[in-house]
């Protein structure tokens, strides 16, 4: 036999092969639990589309539950007294005829339940393995029509909801975009591996989600909102509570308290009018006018607070703190990172290591404690609190403004002690320490370095060098 | 001189043009490809084989008119 022929022969048994382990695979492996469209399947090849509709009277205030799979719900409102079913069903076989005939078995089952109506296909009576027709794939999507005032209750696999204009929702699907609009009242969403929506609920919103984005918008009622593996963005709502992982946090406009628990996600919140209390990990948190009091704790990221009208508690790792125009007193403990600061108002209290600590314009007392880092401080006008500055390895400055009334205690081991402040009289001076007092004295400026310098500079250093 | 008749040239050309064709109707939904191929790739030996004898029988003759 020639080359050419064992080739050739050698080539076509490797192409069956390869066909029949692919069929193997695909009718042994369980290719219809792997997922809707995984490998074809049931929902692959030529399909024909069916509908069917009818009409359910109901009394007022009768609540709709919807239950389906594979397939869209979509939930609307319409007339009063009467609830409209749609029912568009699309089966996966190759002839119409065959199609026709299978669609002709999917049934709606509208019952009253509890007092509610309850929507649902026969699905389940169906899929029962029967033989011939398991293979037989079919799609079943809603629309409802439901009067004015309804509560809804849907559940759906493999396919999207959408639910607009009811009293209150509840709401669960996997695998598909939740949509949730004008709702008159309370509104809980479960879904996975799907993004969701919610816009416009005048109650509360409860959201849980795996995998999946979560949109929220102008929100009545506080939204609480549990997200794993997926963003947030969350505007204009009534008071904000976030526990997640994995994804980043966007919050505008809150009209309350904003609560984040995240890990692995940056947190930005922009006008909040209550307090802010945010903890995440990996990435940092950065808050723009805050009403109440702001608690951050992040590791691994950087904070930046802005416009904090209350008290603030700052914690953070291997990163900077910055914080601008601040309202209350100011707490912040950041480990390999730097504070940097302008405009605190109600003093502050710094650990910090690792890198340099500067406080432009703050009023009220001040303490420090500062490891190999430097410690910058500017007051906003004359010193009229106590000033505490301990730091290893750094040098330490103060600017004296005029008017100031103080008593100054400063200490540099192997460093120096340097002033030019106009009117400061020494009462205790060696190499390393200085004892003085300005304007009659009164507020403590304690000052102690090891391994730094210590500057004392006064009015006219000060404009000579901050114009 | 004719090129003699070579059974394999003809099995490599018409499998390749029956694959082509299948694929093309699965894409176009009007077959499962693969349920095709797994049922009717034992053909391209049944047609290989008759192509084969027939080869045999057109050289013998050849032979004898000689």
């Amino acid at each position: 036999m020639k080359g050419a022929k064992i080739g050739l022969l050698l080539l076509i048994l490797a192409f069956g092969s390869t066909v029949e382990t692919a069929w193997r695979v695909r009718n042994h492996l369980g290719a219809r639990g792997w997922g809707w469209f995984m490998m074809g399947g049931r929902f692959q090849g030529p399909s024909f589309t069916f509908k069917a509709d009818q009409v359910e009277a109901v009394p007022s205030d009768t609540p709709v539950e919807v239950e389906n799979a594979f397939g869209a719900v979509k939930i609307v409102q319409g007339p009063p007294g009467e609830v409209r079913i749609a029912l568009r069903k699309v089966v996966f076989v190759a002839t119409e005829d065959k199609a026709r005939a299978y669609a002709d078995r999917i049934q709606v089952q509208a019952r009253r339940e509890g007092g509610a109506l309850r929507i649902l296909t026969n699905r389940s009576d169906l899929e029962r393995p029967s033989g011939a027709d398991d293979e037989v794939g079919f799609e079943t999507h809603f629309d409802v029509v439901v009067p004015p005032g309804t509560a809804v209750k849907v559940h759906n696999e493999h396919g999207a909801v959408d639910v607009a204009d009811v009293a209150r929702a509840e709401v669960s699907g996997s695998f598909d975009t939740v949509r949730v609009e004008r709702v008159g009242g309370p509104a809980e969403i479960e879904a996975r591996h799907g993004d969701v929506q919610a816009r416009g609920i005048k109650g509360d919103l409860k959201v849980t989600n795996r995998h999946g984005d979560v949109t929220v918008e102008d929100i009545d009622g506080r939204a609480t909102l549990d997200v794993q593996h997926g963003e947030v963005s969350a505007r204009r709502v009534g008071g904000l509570l976030v526990s997640g992982a994995h994804g980043d946090v966007t919050a505008e406009t809150v009209r309350g308290d904003l609560e984040v628990h995240d890990q692995h996600g940056a947190v930005r919140g922009i006008d909040v009018t209550g307090r802010a209390t945010v903890e995440t990990s990996f990435q940092g948190v950065t808050l723009d006018k805050v009403g109440g009091d702001a608690s951050v704790h992040t590791e691994h990221g950087d904070v930046v607070l802005t416009d904090v009208k209350g008290a603030v508690d700052a914690q953070a790792s291997f990163d900077d703190v910055t914080l601008t125009r601040v309202g209350g007193p100011v707490t912040v403990t950041v480990s390999h990172g730097a504070v940097r600061a302008h405009g605190l108002e109600k003093g502050a209290r710094v650990r910090a290591s690792g890198d340099e600590v500067v406080l432009d314009g703050f009023r009220g007392p001040v303490e420090i404690d500062a490891e190999r880092a430097g410690v910058r401080l500017v007051p906003a006008g004359a010193i009229s609190a106590a000033v505490k500055v301990t730091a290893t390895h750094g040098a330490i400055e103060l600017d004296v403004p005029a008017g100031s009334r103080i008593d100054v205690q400063a200490s540099a081991l192997s460093g120096e002690i340097t002033t030019d402040v106009p009117g400061l009289s020494a009462t205790q001076m060696s190499p390393g320490k200085l004892g003085a007092t300005l304007g009659g004295g009164g507020n403590a400026v304690v000052l102690s370095t090891s391994h730094g310098d210590v500057r004392l500079r006064g009015a006219a250093a000060v404009a000579e060098k901050t114009p | 001189m004719a090129r003699p008749f070579r059974p394999e040239v003809l099995v490599l050309g018409l499998t390749l043009i029956a694959v082509g064709v299948a694929w093309l109707l699965g894409n176009a939904g009007r077959i499962d490809l693969l349920a095709t191929l797994r049922a009717w790739w034992p053909l391209t030996l049944v047609v290989w084989g008759v192509l084969e004898l027939v080869a045999f029988a057109l050289g013998r003759d050849a032979r004898r008119s000689q």
